[in-house]
């Protein structure tokens, strides 16, 4: 009897947040890279009430793709030192479950960084993030981050200057997920109209879509050995 | 012709922007060359080699 | 060594020669046949150039997806040349696209660079193919390297796409729409009057620029096969040694 696909899924999530609780320390890190680079782009920008509105959406972005890397090059690099990659390839399961499984830990791990900035931006930039939409914003993002990023990730592990080769190989490809994200933050946060924010999320939730498609199709390639 | 081409402006912009690209273009299709001619000495030193070994 | 038949060696002489003979064409009709546009004067002689070598990268990053594709599929070591090869030669011209874009830009726009989301997008797609050759470098064991080059160039046409695309998902574009279905859009700056002699030299630009870029290619996939041929005969003599 092979164990169904979602209970795969479930239990590699499950073992990656058990890790953590355990004391990995992965999210603490992250969360502190998180904070630091918000003060730095605070003291660096010194921004006045209405360039904090408009800029608060570009931070926000760019600390949790830079944070997220952090985490995702650990977070493989973990495993394949491990070799418990090895051994789940070994199992008789399906490879894209293990994709799928991976990727829900790293995507809880950066929505936890992003609600962290939410959290931080109110508070520093005097600009109110409790927005429902912005929310969803954050979530889809974090999906086409995490997604990308696991697939990314687990071909950098193997290089010979993993921790250098990620961000270089990640970045470029992110950059769709990126433009719409920031952008539908930007019109979200400066309270502008339906119109104008509406575009970009269905355009992140397409990028989503795409490359969760591709990631389904290209992880087995990556993993087989 | 050339009277009309010479009179207009930023005739400068064009040569430099065609300028830099046969640069660019030759430096691509120069290093393809010369990798060729790499490969060709290190072909003859491989056969120099080779016919040592034999006897 | 590998053998080629000697129709394809034939071939690619002959695409070499023409190859020659269409620049020498393209050039004459760039500096003597089309007018110099009465705005931009002889910058907008740019374009065609510019527009050519986007056309050459545009078709030779193509072929690297599909040989990426091919190469998960047969596992022909063949396919990886051709995606290094294509890759290799298309990030040279899409580099000419950039700097002549922001040539022609420093008379026209009064900048050399501005944070279009055209000009941001081609620029990322130029990083995206450079990481594909760290990507390459980077990792030593020549098998996964081939694996995983070509699961990179499937990702990397994300960023062709989305080049390409831009014009239609943002409208606030300053960058003019010449050539294909144009999206007219309200902020473009610099586009020229379309003559028919523009139009002429701009189809033959373009055509010679990709019949360029495919032959530099192909000498690039012979040279890539020499190379290992080579190595290969250097990792014998050692063996015997």
């Amino acid at each position: 009897m092979t164990t169904p696909y979602w209970r795969v899924v479930a239990a590699l999530a499950w073992k990656d947040l058990r890790a953590e609780i355990r004391g990995r320390e992965m999210v603490t890190s992250m969360m502190l890279f998180a904070a630091i680079s918000v003060m730095i782009f605070s003291f660096a920008l010194e921004l006045d009430d209405a360039a904090q509105q408009e800029s608060v959406g570009g931070i926000l972005w760019v600390t949790i793709a830079y944070a997220g890397t952090l985490g995702l090059g650990r977070s493989l690099a973990a495993e394949k030192d491990k070799g418990s990659l090895d051994a789940l390839l070994a199992a008789p399961v399906a490879r894209s479950a293990l994709f799928y499984g991976k990727m829900i830990g790293n995507l809880i791990f950066t929505v936890a960084v992003g609600f962290l900035m939410v959290f931080l931006c109110t508070v520093l930039f005097n600009v109110n993030l409790f927005v429902p939409t912005l929310w969803l914003v954050i979530l889809l993002g974090c999906l086409g981050f995490a997604t990308t990023g696991t697939l990314v990730a687990s071909m950098s592990v193997h290089a010979r200057a993993r921790e250098m080769l990620l961000p270089i190989l990640l970045l470029p490809v992110l950059l769709p997920v990126i433009i719409s994200a920031t952008r539908a933050s930007i019109a979200i946060v400066t309270e502008l109209k339906v119109e104008d924010w509406l575009p970009w999320i269905q355009l992140l939730g397409f990028v989503d879509f795409v490359f969760l498609l591709m990631a389904f199709f290209l992880f087995d390639y990556i993993v087989e050995e | 012709m050339l009277p009309i081409i010479l009179a207009a402006k930023y005739t400068e912009y064009m040569l430099l922007g065609y300028g830099v690209s046969a640069l660019i273009l030759g430096i691509v299709i120069g290093s393809i060359w010369w990798r060729y001619q790499m490969l060709q000495k290190d072909e003859a030193l491989l056969e120099q080699l080779e016919k040592e070994e034999k006897p | 060594m590998t053998t080629y038949h000697p129709n394809r060696t034939r071939l690619l002489n002959m695409m070499t020669y023409i190859s020659m003979g269409l620049v020498f064409l393209s050039s004459l009709m760039v500096f003597a046949y089309a007018r110099p546009e009465a705005l931009q004067g002889n910058a907008q002689k740019i374009f065609y150039i510019h527009l050519g070598t986007f056309f050459g990268s545009f078709v030779l990053f193509s072929v690297a997806v599909v040989g990426g594709i091919q190469f998960l599929r047969t596992r022909n070591n063949k396919w990886d040349i051709l995606g290094l090869a294509t890759i290799e030669v298309g990030l040279g011209f899409a580099l000419v696209n950039i700097v002549t874009g922001s040539i022609w830009a420093r008379p026209i726009w009064n900048t050399w660079w501005t944070w279009d989301p055209r000009l941001l997008t081609v620029t990322i797609m130029w990083l995206t193919y450079a990481a594909y050759m760290m990507l390459r470098s980077g990792i030593e064991d020549p098998e996964r390297r081939r694996r995983f080059a070509a699961v990179y160039s499937i990702l990397a046409f994300s960023s062709v796409i989305l080049t390409v695309v831009i014009i239609r998902i943002r409208p606030d574009t300053i960058h003019p729409v010449a050539g294909g279905p144009s999206v007219t859009s309200p902020d473009a700056s610099g586009d020229f009057n379309m003559s028919p002699r523009v139009v002429q030299t701009l189809m033959f630009s373009i055509f010679t620029y990709i019949v360029v870029s495919i032959t530099v290619a192909w000498h690039r996939i012979r040279l890539e096969n020499r190379a290992q041929y080579i190595q290969s005969r250097k990792v014998e003599l050692l063996l015997n040694a």
